[in-house]
């Protein structure tokens, strides 16, 4: 017998082990890796895609909430226009002056002579307070001016329709639950008063100033300050 | 002429030997070959899908832009229509009582004259002056008609005899009904079934409807007379 002692059965064993190491080792190494990217770049794809399929639904959800917002602001422009002073915060001293203008010179006479446009006596003073005279104390989204008490006369009709015409004064104005008493057509309503603004646009920044300057110097600035008396009755 | 093989089977041995390792090692080949395709064959599909996914992840994010958009637009409303519900609010707020004057009209006895009418929150009172008992009977069964606008209606100041400062005026049951010029005042309490609120801006007016009084009950049986 020649050199070797390597049979047959030992090269098919040895070739099949060795074959199937080699698909066992590029399968484990290479082929799995490269499946289990596939999958992972597979989901990848789906994820993406189901988002764009929503693009449709998107587009509508963004056309409404452009749409809305146009419509609300449209709404709200119309109150600025018709319900408030133009008072700005930009800049936060020409905004405080500007509402002392409108505490201090416009808003009393508006008040005060509404009644009479609407068919009623008013019995009562109008008193504006003054307006704040720390540019930085004022809040610039909202400001809220307590006029006080109004007391009108007149008959029933007249004075519901009074009640119901603050609605279309030229600033926003809260009338309190009137109270009523005495007897059509000589009746008379009391109730509160409160101005709303809103100032348009966005406060400014603080204005650095020197401590106590605002309040020492300005804290004067009148309102409406003499009382108007009220119209001949 | 018949040849027989004689030789012991080793001797052939060695050839099926190098045959067998021959046809293996081509296999072994072949199989290298094999997985090296099936690898090529996947790395090709993976460089396919990886240009697919970012050209679709690039879409998605034309959509996730278009979200952060829908966000931003909607950020923005709630500023400004709170400020619009709050003017539209304090508008309605303006008309609440005038609407209830007008409609407490329709209720009102012709023969009974308010004194006054006091709203606050989420009741009315009333003072008014009857004639009569009668009348005031009357006008009370009217006022819990008004089921739309009162949860419950409530009296108080119906004279019994002899009347509070001995005033001739006052009349009881069964007694004979007193002139036009005589009288008494009572006061009617009112609970709202929709209590008058003033609304809130930013923490400005802090309110809240008032406390709600039940159902109104079958009240006391109105005062008899008339």
């Amino acid at each position: 017998m020649g050199g070797s002692k390597l049979r047959t059965v030992h090269v098919v064993f040895i070739g099949s082990f060795a074959c199937v190491l080699v698909i066992v080792g590029l399968y484990l190494l290479v082929i799995k890796n490269s499946y289990k990217e596939i999958a992972s770049l597979n989901a990848r794809y789906q994820t993406a895609e189901q988002k764009w399929m929503q693009k449709a639904s998107v587009e509508a959800k963004l056309a409404a909430a452009k749409m809305n917002n146009r419509v609300v602001t449209a709404r709200y422009e119309q109150y600025l226009r018709t319900k408030m002073p133009s008072i700005s915060f930009q800049d936060r001293t020409q905004g405080m002056i500007a509402l002392w203008k409108e505490q201090g010179e416009t808003l009393g006479p508006l008040l005060q002579s509404w009644p009479a446009k609407t068919g009623v006596k008013l019995a009562t003073d109008v008193q504006v307070p003054p307006a704040p005279a720390n540019p930085n104390d004022i809040d610039g989204t909202f400001i809220s001016i307590p006029i006080g008490a109004f007391s009108v006369k007149g008959d029933f009709r007249t004075i519901l329709a009074h009640l119901q015409s603050w609605n279309g004064f030229n600033r926003l104005v809260q009338i309190d639950p009137a109270v009523l008493s005495g007897t059509s057509p000589r009746m008379t309503a009391e109730y509160t008063v409160t101005v709303y603004i809103f100032p348009r646009g966005e406060a400014g920044p603080a204005i650095p100033m020197a401590a106590g300057t605002a309040e020492a110097g300005l804290g004067a600035v009148p309102g409406m300050a003499a009382p108007v008396p009220p119209p001949a009755r | 002429m018949l040849k027989i093989n004689l030789l012991p089977a080793y001797i052939y041995e060695k050839r099926k030997v190098r045959r067998a390792a021959m046809g293996f090692g081509l296999l072994f080949i072949a199989v290298v070959f094999g997985m090296l395709g099936w690898w090529i064959m996947l790395s090709n599909k993976q460089k396919q899908l990886q240009a697919q996914v970012a050209d679709m992840e690039m879409r998605a994010q034309e959509v996730m832009r278009l979200e952060q958009a829908v966000q931003a637009e909607e950020s923005r409303i709630p500023v400004v229509q709170a400020k619009v519900g709050f003017i539209e609010g304090v508008m309605d707020y303006n008309l609440q009582a005038p609407r209830l004057y007008e409609e407490l009209a329709k209720y009102t006895y012709s023969r009974v004259q308010y004194r006054s009418l006091a709203p606050s929150g989420s009741q009315l009172v009333i003072d008014a002056r009857a004639r009569t008992l009668g009348d005031c009977g009357r006008y009370l069964m009217n006022m819990y008609r008004a089921t739309h606008l009162f949860n419950s209606v409530a009296i108080s100041g119906v004279p019994g005899w002899p009347p509070a400062g001995g005033g001739a005026g006052a009349t009881t049951p069964g007694a004979p009904e007193a002139g036009p010029t005589t009288g008494f005042d009572f006061q009617v309490t009112c609970a709202l079934v929709q209590p008058i609120a003033p609304p809130a801006y930013a923490g400005v007016g802090a309110q809240g409807p008032g406390a709600v009084v039940p159902g109104m009950p079958a009240a006391g049986p109105p005062p008899s007379g008339g």
